[in-house]
């Protein structure tokens, strides 16, 4: 064992012999002396969360992932931030050999099937910072090559919409001698990239600074509907469990993810026209927050406007002596607009069924079904979460 | 008043002539059919227009496909709002929607027998589970019954989802009923004019207030 704790040496090769008729496999090696090394490899997170639970409060270390200390587990912090990562090959500082890497992630959660799936370097030459020697000439996973062993690898992380992702990593490398020749067959390691939530008032200031998204703005009880789609009570604001399994991406039956819980109905590809759930949007609070309030609540808000434009148009002097009404519930009152808004995200109905007009008295009635599997419509719940802020 | 009750028969005549017609002549094309029909909900919604989502699936055990038509975004969390066209004669007939809201979301539905009834079910998402709603199409009417709610923590109920919906991401409804996704650009190709619904949806739209810029950068796209 060397001084970093490589155990170096050489080891003798002999072929058993083989029963009558049958052949050696393909890939024997060589009989006789050859190299042998186990060497450590040790995989390092400098942003490491040091709140405990699920939640962050901010203070991060250099933690060891996989090595002395390291329990597999990397983290996405409240921030949000990647896990900012290095790995480095022990025992051989100064020998001019080189290293092979490469990694892929897949989600842990089932549910999202390969969607989330990535190869770092994404392909051929992506990202390799050693030349084009050995880099994989047929393409696929691409190969980080030629890199000194006595340098740490950081790990950069593709752009949107995988600048954030998570899941089970699996790390391989290929340790090379001086002359470039592979000194055994690829190996790998194993760990989890998994995430921290933010702190609620963190998560309440973020929304609040959505466009639309503060006091003044139409949208602005988007901080309520994050709360309630994403809590799991007592902790709100989830994008990553905080129930089992824990720190694992919030998702709920059928397609909802995170702390919007983002819902694209199940579609497979961003082509389908709906407003599509990407890996950024289950791994980072932030991306899910600006889709879901800027783009999916902004829609929805804007149909609701034309249409009760159109109601207005329709029925120009009853909605001039008896517009549509607000609507009050937990001590808080809401406006038509923002009442269809919030029924349309939870999809409760068409809106003239929601909100009824009588010809024969001129005025219009809230007529809200209560929420799937519960005893309330859906604004009452939002507006119960808004009752107490963050 | 002999010209008014003229005018009633005249009436009266005309909605007879209306309805023969649409015995005689069932819709040959649903998909011109459900471009070129307007309701101010659907309006409400046609700006931001994308893609047409068409299934077709035997909702009404007739033995031939219904075609069920809505388009992206139209709907929410429950699922999509749709239109059922089915089969009559040489065409299709439209459903009659005037009770209820043909909702369900592509991914959790089923066609075929419940118990002893036929339809459609569909799955209603809300907070750790969701409603079971079941659609029935008889005589080209839509009726609605929720037959239950699940609670997706209790194995009993999440079996029970998994027999009708499958396991996520293989749900069972994505396989046996592929919808065909037509965008503008596929929609034009095939001979319709969905320009021309949408710009009829902007005439027809009336925004009670500023309307909220959508076409700013969008994040995380």
């Amino acid at each position: 064992m060397n001084d970093y704790g490589a155990i170096v040496g050489t080891a003798t090769y002999t072929p058993s012999t083989l029963p009558p008729g049958q052949s050696p496999p393909a890939n024997q090696p060589v009989a006789g002396s050859h190299g042998v090394f186990l060497a450590p490899i040790l995989v390092v997170q400098s942003n490491y969360p040091t709140t405990q639970g699920v939640e962050d409060l901010g203070p991060t270390t250099t933690q060891n992932i996989i090595g002395p200390g390291g329990n597999g587990i990397a983290y996405i912090t409240g921030a949000p931030a990647m896990p900012q990562l290095t790995a480095q090959i022990g025992g051989f500082s100064s020998s001019g050999m080189t290293v092979d890497w490469r990694l892929h992630m897949t989600s842990e959660r089932p549910e999202r099937g390969t969607k989330d799936d990535i190869d770092i370097p994404a392909s051929s030459g992506d990202g390799a910072s050693g030349g084009e020697t050995g880099e994989n000439p047929v393409g696929g996973p691409g190969v980080v090559d030629n890199e000194p062993i006595n340098t740490p690898w950081t790990i950069d992380y593709p752009p949107t919409p995988f600048e954030f992702d998570g899941g089970t990593v699996t790390l391989y490398f290929t340790i090379k001698n001086a002359a470039g020749t592979a000194l055994g067959p690829e190996q790998s390691v194993t760990f989890k990239i998994r995430g921290k939530n933010p702190t609620p008032s963190a998560a309440y200031n973020y929304i609040q600074e959505e466009p639309q998204g503060g006091p003044l703005g139409n949208l602005y009880y988007a901080w309520g509907i994050a709360k309630h789609e994403s809590a799991q009570d007592p902790n709100t604001y989830c994008q990553f469990n905080a129930n089992s399994p824990a720190e694992e991406p919030n998702y709920g039956y059928p397609d909802g993810w995170g702390i919007f819980q983002r819902d694209d109905g199940g579609i497979t590809t961003p082509t389908e026209g709906s407003i599509y759930v990407t890996t950024d949007q289950v791994y980072s609070w932030q991306v899910n927050s600006d889709v879901c309030v800027q783009q999916e609540l902004a829609e929805e808000w804007n149909e609701a406007n034309n249409y009760l434009g159109k109601q207005q148009s329709r029925h120009p002097t009853q909605f001039a002596a008896n517009p549509p009404p607000p609507y009050t519930v937990s001590g808080k009152t809401f406006a038509p607009i923002d009442v269809l808004t919030m029924e349309r995200y939870n999809g409760a109905g068409k809106f003239y069924r929601l909100l009824q007009f009588s010809a024969s008295t001129g005025t219009w009635t809230w007529n809200l079904p209560n929420a799937p599997r519960d005893t309330e419509p859906y604004i009452n719940r939002v507006a119960e979460r808004m009752t107490s802020s963050p | 008043m002999k010209i008014a009750l003229y005018l009633i028969g005249l009436t009266l005549i005309s909605l007879q002539c209306a309805l023969a017609q649409s015995i005689k002549d069932p819709i040959k094309d649903p998909i011109k059919d459900y471009l070129a029909s307007s309701d101010d909900d659907k309006d409400s919604a046609m700006p931001y227009f994308k893609t047409l989502l068409v299934l077709k699936c035997d909702v009404d055990n007739s033995g031939k496909p219904s075609i069920l038509i809505s388009f992206n975004g139209y709907g929410g969390r429950q699922g999509n709002f749709w239109t059922a066209y089915l089969p009559s004669g040489n065409g299709y007939i439209k459903a009659d929607d005037g009770h209820v809201d043909l909702t369900f979301r592509r991914d959790t539905f089923f066609v075929g027998s419940v118990g002893s009834k036929y339809g459609l079910l569909a799955y209603a998402a809300g907070k750790g589970g969701g409603d079971l709603n079941f659609f029935q199409f008889i005589n080209g009417q839509i009726t609605e019954q929720k037959i239950g709610s699940l609670d997706l923590s209790k194995p009993q109920d999440k079996q029970e989802f998994e027999n009708y919906f499958g396991t996520p991401p293989n749900w069972k409804s994505l396989k046996n009923y592929p919808a065909r996704v037509l965008n503008v650009h596929d929609l034009k190709g095939a001979g319709y004019d969905p320009e021309g619904a949408i710009q009829r949806a902007n005439v027809a739209n009336h925004p009670l207030k500023t309307p909220i810029p959508n076409d700013t950068n969008k994040p995380g796209q």
